[in-house]
């Protein structure tokens, strides 16, 4: 049976933990994700435009008491897409652990 | 935070597996700890609440020259609310100080007040009922009772659960502080003065205990 592939969009480092962190939290402040997952402002800021382009995220401008903070916050369809590429990881991973001596 | 995978590495289906579960675990020990200090938060408040009504109830009881005690009546209705206005600020405070770390999304604050909401209006939809039917019940019983109700419906509707564990928790707790209730209800046989003497002390016994033990227990499991 053919694996499904994985989304590409999804399926790269930064832009996998960018999703993992808004999937779990649905929004977060730009500099929070960008300490939180340890990334530099440019890198955080290509990779969440490269998932705002495929519209899995929202990019927002908010007003805070310390000022206009920039937001990221995941999409339905961000969501929707996260949810697939998590049941395609499953497709990958539970061949291997019914065969062990398949290769990796 | 170090990551599995560095940038341009090729991303595997098992490193992006732990990834994955490296970005839920972040926060999930926090969550799961301030989660089990709220219930232990409502451990204490929901005895209080209780303990103070028995309080009054012995004051207004007190024979008195003129209506001086019996005055204190009025207060029934509303001796719960500081108790309570305590548990929600505590509350707050906690979770407030959670989301310096984790943000929180706006729906999850509104789940903790429907919480209160639905635990608050089954005790007095029960005492309004009481009322209108004009049955003997001992006061404290039927609180334990709806607490436990509350507590099984908050669970059942998943609202304030971090995970299945937590939800388990919620509706595993409600039932106990609900058969407390019933059971204690039963072996008493009806006796309302007995009844109201004992519930004096295994309501707010087992409130506390299940709430704070509960909260104690998810507390150890972060």
């Amino acid at each position: 049976m053919a694996l499904p592939s994985l989304d590409p969009v999804i399926h790269q480092a930064t832009r996998l933990r960018i999703m993992a962190l808004l999937f779990r939290n649905r929004a977060a402040a730009f500099t929070w994700a960008r300490d939180t997952l340890g990334l530099t402002d440019g890198n955080l800021d290509t990779h969440s435009k490269r998932l705002e382009q495929a519209g899995y995220i929202r990019r927002g401008r908010v007003l805070t008491t310390g000022g206009f903070q920039v937001r990221l916050r995941i999409t339905p369809e961000g969501d929707a897409a996260f949810r697939a590429y998590l049941d395609g990881l499953k497709a990958y991973l539970v061949p291997e652990a019914a065969d062990p001596t398949s290769d990796g | 935070m170090d990551a599995n995978v560095h940038e341009g590495e090729r991303l595997t289906p098992h490193a992006a597996v732990a990834e994955i579960r490296r970005i839920e675990g972040l926060h999930g020990a926090l969550a799961r700890r301030a989660s089990g200090l709220t219930w232990m938060i409502w451990g204490i408040v929901a005895p209080a609440i209780f303990v103070s009504y028995a309080l009054l109830g012995i004051l207004v009881g007190f024979p008195s020259d003129g209506d001086g005690y019996h005055a204190l009546r009025v207060l029934f209705p509303v001796l719960w609310a500081p108790w309570a206005a305590i548990g929600l600020v505590a509350t707050a405070t906690l979770w407030r100080s959670v989301g310096l770390v984790i943000p929180r999304r706006s729906a999850q604050r509104w789940e903790g007040v429907l919480t209160g909401a639905i635990i608050v209006g089954i005790v007095f939809t029960g005492f309004a009922a009481i009322a209108v039917a004009k049955v003997p019940v001992a006061e404290f019983a039927w609180v334990l009772m709806a607490q436990g109700i509350g507590v099984v419906t908050v669970g059942l509707l998943g609202l304030n659960c971090n995970d299945a564990t937590e939800r388990r928790l919620w509706i595993l707790g409600g039932i106990l502080l609900a058969a407390v209730a019933l059971v204690g209800s039963l072996l008493l046989g009806g006796d309302i003065l007995l009844a109201r003497q004992w519930f004096t002390l295994i309501s707010p016994l087992t409130s506390g205990l299940v709430l704070f033990g509960g909260g104690l227990y998810l507390t150890a499991r972060a």
